[in-house]
């Protein structure tokens, strides 16, 4: 016995879907339903989430229970950011922001150092070795990390010697995306059949009784 | 007056930027402490600014309905559906016909969740496969040598990826180089040397380049070289 | 009994005993207990070789001297000590009794499962052996209920010291349960016997500036590193227990001193194979094989972290050479720089906005303020937001989070005010829609639909609903220029988009569009790092040529 809010519930999600699936034809009034359901739904999700596991935890438990008042102070930046509904309390929230955006700049600088461009710069400096295949595609990942980076040189005007080089590396560029084109295509349509196949399981729940 | 509007938020971002530049070097439990603080004291800030999210989203909407904007109607759905998630979470009692309040397994809210958000949010997603066929066809027509080369490396790579690209490889002359066998048409060959060689080589051009000027940002912010998000105004 | 019968009675006997002596754990071989290097002195490190194959089942566990901070540690306040004293001499007049009528229960039921299985070998007449199998479930149920028994206690006594949510009270009344579990008070665990799979590897970081840890000759050798003592210490509850009503915890971790010698053991446990005799008895469960003395050390505590040398070096390098390019630039305002395509089209793209009446869109992208491809997003909404103010078109920024949104309002209405038209700025077409991925692209892909603007700009980062975004954009036939460094975004705006910028033309756009002397100094000293990089990769390229030993730049660059 499936129960009646699994069967309910089956029935939405699958109109739901189908909705949703009409946007592929054109922009119509049972898309804009969903659409608009959707946005409701998902802010309200998003309000619930913001509060019990950020403001509730962190500020009132965090007060109540551990008696941490320095939570104090993000609280109050907080409230300094709403204060921009008064125009002229609004520059209060610009000491919010100077926390938050230069906290993270100081933070990622590192890490971009440490785990983006040192580890891509290392990984392209490997010796020639393991037979004519693997050092002629060396060779080539060597032309092309330098040809396009030349084409991302901005002080530079793109002439002559320098602007064949960075056609060059638009070659590479282009090719890559291709590649990265043609791969995303299959793990797309699998996500499609995957739909597809929740409508179709979905029949047993919609009509309890086809199941056997 | 001047001073904290405009010289103490540059000192805020100075002073934190370096503190969280500078403990990444310390090893020391000061410094865990440091950013774990500082990361949930984003989290606090930012949940607060939710708030004027919702407000903003919720004006947006009324204002559709009282200016009777085309398909205002369909706000009154937004906020309806607003409204009912968000007393689903947020009110103190099991709704009739549910067996749990709030957020948890078996009440109205996950019901909600599962239901509707769930497979709106699966059917966008699965959307794609669509988009991403018109968009080949876009590269189609494009005439340009850039989207030519395009399309010839993404063409190889689907049918490298899918079995009837082995069926053609296995139908072409083989020949023997040295120990190895290799076929005159490849595509599983060919879509592993795309991946590793020139998709692998470009993605790095692009990505020092990227990371170089996600350095120079930090540095600009930090030093209160780029105060754009500050905003203008006195 | 014939002397046949008793030589197989004897042989049974073996057949039980033989198993548990027979457990192959292979004895750790090249010990070595030191210091982790690069650390704050809270851990301590041990590097292992297994003197032959170990199973997967086998495990191990550490044990630390119990010294005097760590005394410290598990220090009671008062109450705390007079609740658990309290609690403890309750659980002790009570249960003595009941654990003394259980162990005479077990040695009966003992007893009578071997007169049983004397029966089965002696092949005794089937009317005996099924009486004494009765006898033997009889005996089994009254020790189960006596067992039964002393868990309620147990957990009553959980119950004492539980109450005021005292979380390290908790925690001690868990160990004090667990007693007899150790091996001895003296030492604590502090790694639960962990199954030879989960060994840790934290300790293979090298302090030498630039060497691979993978060139290391110790390839091969296992390691442990313990900066926590994970005995349920104070902590913090995580789940409880069903079955035994008790809760489980996560420990904090207690800290190592620096500077304090540490007296560290190893337990090796094998594992009890299936007993043929007796399938139904319990097979498995750990049993200590050996013990390995590893000897002392203390932790020492260094104020940088040297194997991050290379990082501070280039981080300060590309820094200080981006710093100097903008004091340069300030001198030397007019700097070249070259055309980028999707920018010089941003005018043509407004201009036809105002011509068909039509708004303009833009986005920042998916990801919030923090991810530094949204301010630049943000910067070139400023620009942006200029000429549109000054080609009196109308604007329509959606966002996806609240504090994009509210820099955006900022940002537009500066350039607004910039550009001579505060009037004409709208806070309500700089609106939030969701937080969630799809929502905001439906939503957004709805706004484009219906209100048809004749530019879309899609700045910033964007994950898999770049499509949707783009292609819907394209349908609509508006002039579409993307900006993003998401590099698996970007084969879909070029084929979707008019102009696109890709990666660090992002990031240049604000320097262009503006031509700020300090923006330029900067998008010049990128160029410069640039260079330099472009020489390492040369230079280190030139050396391979003649030793792939000659390694010294791929050292300096690899991070540890």
């Amino acid at each position: 016995m499936i129960p009646a809010g699994e069967v309910l519930g089956t029935w939405i999600a699958v109109g739901l879907t189908l909705m949703m699936f009409s946007f592929i034809y054109k922009d119509n009034p049972a898309f804009k339903f969903g659409e608009h359901l959707y946005l409701g739904i998902s802010v309200g999700y998003y309000v619930n989430i913001q509060y019990w596991s950020t403001i509730y935890p962190l500020v009132f438990q965090a007060m109540k229970q551990q008696h941490n008042y320095w939570v104090l102070i993000p609280t109050i930046l907080g409230i300094f950011i709403l204060l921009r509904i008064i125009p002229s309390m609004s520059w209060l929230s610009r000491m919010a922001f100077a926390l938050y955006i230069g906290g993270f700049a100081g933070y990622s600088l590192p890490l971009i150092v440490h785990s983006l461009l040192l580890p891509q710069l290392s990984q392209t400096l490997q010796p020639y070795s393991g037979g004519p295949g693997p050092v002629i595609n060396q060779i080539i990942i060597l032309v092309a990390v330098f040809s396009t980076l030349i084409y991302f040189f901005f002080s530079l005007e793109h002439r002559r010697t320098v602007g064949m080089i960075s056609r060059l590396g638009i070659v590479f560029i282009m090719v890559s995306f291709g590649a990265s084109f043609g791969y995303t295509v299959m793990a797309r349509i699998s996500l499609l059949i995957g739909r597809f196949q929740y409508i179709i399981e979905s029949g047993h729940i919609m009509f309890p009784w086809t199941r056997s | 007056m001047i001073f904290l509007k405009r010289q103490l938020p540059i000192i805020i971002a100075f002073v934190a930027g370096i503190m969280m530049w500078i403990r990444y070097y310390i090893p020391s439990e000061v410094s865990t402490n440091l950013v774990d603080g500082y990361l949930e004291w984003v989290r606090i800030i930012v949940g607060f600014a939710a708030i004027l999210g919702i407000l903003s989203l919720l004006q947006h909407h009324m204002l559709k309905i009282r200016m009777k904007r085309p398909g205002f109607a369909f706000s009154y759905v937004t906020i309806a559906a607003f409204i009912m998630m968000t007393a689903a979470g947020f009110l103190p009692f099991a709704f009739p016909g549910f067996a749990e309040k709030n957020m948890e397994t078996g009440s109205l809210f996950n019901w909600l969740y599962e239901y509707t958000f769930i497979p709106m949010q699966a059917t966008m997603f699965s959307v794609l496969a669509f988009f991403i066929a018109s968009a080949a066809f876009r590269a189609f027509r494009a005439r340009s040598m850039e989207a030519t080369l395009l399309l010839v490396a993404a063409i190889i790579m689907m049918v490298g990826r899918v079995p009837i690209g082995d069926l053609i490889s296995n139908a072409t002359p083989a020949f023997m180089i040295g120990q190895n066998e290799y076929h005159l048409i490849d595509f599983e060959e060919w879509t592993g040397w795309l991946l590793n060689v020139p998709n692998a080589a470009a993605k790095r051009g692009i990505l020092l380049g990227v990371y170089l000027s996600q350095i120079a940002i930090s540095i600009r912010i930090i030093f209160g070289i780029e105060r754009t998000y500050m905003g203008g105004g006195d | 009994m014939g002397m046949g019968k008793r030589i197989l009675a004897c042989m049974a006997a073996v057949l039980v005993l033989l198993p548990v002596h027979a457990m192959a754990v292979p004895a750790p071989a090249d010990v070595e207990l030191g210091d982790v290097a690069n650390d704050d002195g809270s851990a301590l490190a041990v590097s292992w070789n297994w003197n032959g194959t170990p199973a997967e089942s086998d495990l191990f566990s550490f044990e630390v001297r119990i010294n005097e901070q760590l005394l410290d540690h598990f220090a009671l306040t008062e109450r705390q000590q007079k609740t658990l004293t309290d609690a403890r001499s309750w659980l002790v007049g009570q249960i003595a009794d009941v654990l003394t009528q259980r162990d005479a229960a077990k040695a009966e039921m003992d007893a009578a499962q071997s007169a049983l299985d004397q029966a089965i070998l002696d092949k005794e007449p089937d009317g005996t052996i099924n009486q004494k199998r009765h006898e033997y479930w009889q005996k089994y149920r009254v020790h189960k209920r006596l067992d039964h028994q002393v868990n309620r206690l147990h957990n009553a006594f959980s119950a004492r010291t539980y109450a005021g949510e005292d979380l390290r009270l908790k925690a001690l009344t868990w160990e004090f349960l667990n007693e007899a579990l150790r091996s001895g008070k003296e030492w604590i665990s502090v790694a639960d016997p962990a199954p030879m799979a989960s060994v840790g590897t934290r300790g293979d970081r090298s302090d030498l500036f630039g060497v691979n840890s993978a060139s290391r000759a110790d390839a091969g050798m296992l390691f442990y590193t313990f900066d926590t003592i994970s005995v349920p210490n104070p902590g913090t509850a995580d789940s409880s227990d069903e079955a035994t009503g008790l809760e489980q915890f996560r420990a904090i971790p207690v800290r190592l001193v620096p500077d304090i010698e540490y007296q560290v053991r190893m337990s090796t446990f094998g594992t009890v194979p299936a007993n043929p005799m007796f399938p139904e008895a319990e097979a498995g469960g750990p049993q200590l094989a050996d013990v390995v003395q590893i000897g002392t050390a203390a932790p020492i505590g260094n104020a940088f972290d040297k194997s991050k040398l290379n990082n501070l070096i280039f981080a300060l390098l590309f820094g200080g050479i981006i710093l100097t390019f903008i004091i340069l630039a300030r001198r030397n305002p007019n700097m070249f720089i070259r055309r980028i395509a999707g920018l010089e089209a941003v005018d043509e793209a407004i201009g036809r906005a105002t011509e068909m009446g039509k708004p303009v869109m833009y986005l920042c992208g998916l990801q919030s303020l923090s991810e530094l491809s949204t301010l630049a997003a943000i910067n070139i909404l400023g620009r942006v937001a200029g000429k549109i103010a000054d080609y009196e078109s109308d604007l329509i920024v959606p966002n996806r989070d609240p504090v994009v949104q509210t820099v955006a309002q900022e940002v537009v209405k500066e350039g607004y005010a910039t550009a001579g038209r505060p009037d004409a700025y709208r806070e309500d077409n700089i609106f939030f829609l969701t937080d969630d991925q799809f929502s905001f692209t439906a939503a957004t892909c709805g706004i484009m639909m219906r209100d048809k603007p004749a530019a879309i700009f899609l700045m910033g980062y964007y994950y898999a609903e770049s499509l949707l975004l783009a292609e819907t954009g394209a349908d609509t036939g508006a002039i579409q220029i993307a900006g993003t460094d998401a590099e698996h975004q970007l084969p879909f705006f070029i084929v979707t988009c008019d102009y696109t910028l890709i990666g660090e033309e992002l990031y240049a756009a604000s320097a262009y569009l503006s031509r700020e002397p300090m923006l330029l100094g900067s998008l010049k000293g990128q160029d410069i790092a640039k260079a330099f990089m472009m020489a390492i990769i040369l230079l280190q390229a030139i050396l391979f040529i003649f030793s792939a030993q000659w390694d010294v730049l791929r050292d300096l660059v690899t991070p540890l």
